[in-house]
């Protein structure tokens, strides 16, 4: 069987049985976001590798539920200023109740 | 001035010394790797377990010169593998084997395939959707490189006298790409290695029990030191002298796994990992073997089984560290740790346990 024919027919039969975690999850996936995939889960650690090749270990409990090797995963990322006001003043009492007290 | 003869003659005299000394340096640099005094002999089985971190890549030789890549690790670290092929005059590869697609493994292949001709490539047929593995196979796509699966029952020779055969994985898959992943057995006149990639223990037990393990000399111990893998029913029926890990210094996974280990000392075999040695070189002459690390560590034996006396001693020297209280045998896995700086020999055990020192529990010294 030529090579492009063989390559063709795995690539067709995997796409069939590929979920897309993001989209059976109820989420709907923002087509802008780079996308990433999940490569294999190592222990209780996801590796994911993106379009450049590199990739990311993340806890594999950040994983949205379902996702398994080959899930096609959306990256995003939001910013809180809420939590960081929050914690900015937990960190601030916290070194003044420091100061003058014993070590 | 007027230059005179003499001077002449010595400038002559003072360059030729410094070229013998260049190249005796260059010799000694190259030699680093080399398998030890009385493996001169250049046609030699090279087995060359290349440190790329995290991740698995092994380079071939064939006593007659013929070169096959197993994996190449992540994309980020394939300059270990590419300076490999470099520092072995690797013009061609006669074989890749794509163990599976996992980016540890397969992450580095499409820049080894567009730098060097390649013949034949070996894959599972196992298809995945990351980008490394897309750029993989597009790598392969446009070369001229035949593409063969790996099968039980697939067999091939690299030059004249290495043969090859697949163990794993059947048409019929597990789920996980592990498992699927190709197991190779090799062997070269007496000298025998098994080569997992990243199996399991239930495709381990299969295999084992379908009869197709033989007594080794070598093996590459499964994904890198899992627990989930490395059987004891695998380890006994292989009962291998040298087992080799490709895992990286600490690595997210705590790999290797002190279970791994421990059944692998308990089936008598040699641990070498290139987290602590550095690339680790496995050299045979079809009668015996040799291996010699990156980091400097040797052994040596041969296929009857019996460990090269000069080595097994070495590694039966008594050391510890100046910042510890236990003494171990100098081949201990726990003595790779100890930096050169630390490092303190004992005469016998007698010195040792008068200078405040006990045992190791592991090695037992």
């Amino acid at each position: 069987m030529p090579l492009t024919r063989f390559v063709t027919l795995l690539l067709l039969s995997s796409l069939l049985l590929i979920p897309l975690p993001l989209s059976s999850s109820g989420n709907v996936p923002d087509g802008t976001a780079p996308l990433a995939v999940l490569d294999r889960i190592e222990e209780d650690m996801a590796v994911v590798v993106l379009e450049d090749g590199s990739y990311v270990v993340l806890p594999a409990s950040l994983l949205p539920v379902e996702a398994a090797e080959g899930a096609c995963l959306r990256l995003s990322m939001a910013k809180d200023d809420t939590a960081r006001g929050s914690l900015e003043k937990s960190v601030a009492s916290d070194i003044l109740s420091m100061q003058g007290a014993p070590r | 001035m007027r230059v005179g003869p003499y001077i002449v003659k010595q400038v002559i005299y003072r360059a030729a010394l410094a070229i013998v000394a260049a190249l005796a340096m260059a010799s000694s640099i190259a030699g680093t790797l080399a398998p030890c005094a009385g493996a001169a002999d250049a046609r030699l089985l090279e087995i060359t377990f290349i440190d790329v971190g995290q991740g698995d890549s092994i380079l071939i030789k064939s006593p007659d010169g013929r070169f096959m890549l197993i994996d190449a690790g992540e994309y980020k670290n394939v300059g270990a593998v590419m300076g490999a092929l470099r520092d072995e005059g690797v013009a061609r590869l006669d074989y890749i084997v794509a163990t599976h697609p996992h980016s540890d493994h397969i992450g580095g292949l499409s820049k080894v395939i567009e730098s060097v001709p390649v013949n034949a490539v070996y894959d599972i047929g196992r298809t995945h959707t990351t980008s490394s593995y897309r750029y993989y196979l597009e790598a392969v796509r446009k070369s001229p490189a035949k593409f063969y699966l790996a099968r039980p029952g697939v067999t091939f020779k690299l030059g004249a006298s290495v043969a090859l055969s697949f163990l794993w994985p059947h048409d019929k898959m597990p789920s996980d790409l592990n498992d699927s992943s190709a197991m190779l057995l090799l062997g070269y006149l007496d000298f025998d290695a098994l080569l997992p990639a990243d199996t399991g223990i239930e495709q381990e037990l299969e295999i084992v029990k379908a009869g197709r393990v033989p007594e080794v000399e070598l093996y590459k111990v499964s994904h890198h030191g899992s627990r989930h893998s490395n059987s004891r029913e695998m380890l006994a029926a292989a009962s291998p002298k040298i087992a080799v890990i490709q895992v990286g210094a600490g690595n997210d996974y705590g790999y290797p796994q002190a279970a791994a280990l421990d059944k692998i000392k308990a089936a008598g075999a040699q641990i070498f990992r290139t987290d602590k040695d550095g690339t680790v070189k496995v050299t045979s002459d079809g009668t015996n073997w040799w291996v010699s690390t990156e980091n400097g560590r040797s052994l040596k034996g041969d296929t009857r089984g019996s460990i090269g006396a000069d080595s097994q001693s070495a590694l039966r020297t008594l050391v510890g560290s100046v910042n510890s209280t236990v003494f171990h045998f100098s081949g201990c896995e726990s003595v790779a740790g100890i930096s050169k700086a630390n490092l303190v020999t004992y005469q016998d055990r007698e010195e040792a346990i008068a200078k405040g020192k006990r045992p190791c529990k592991i090695c037992n010294p």
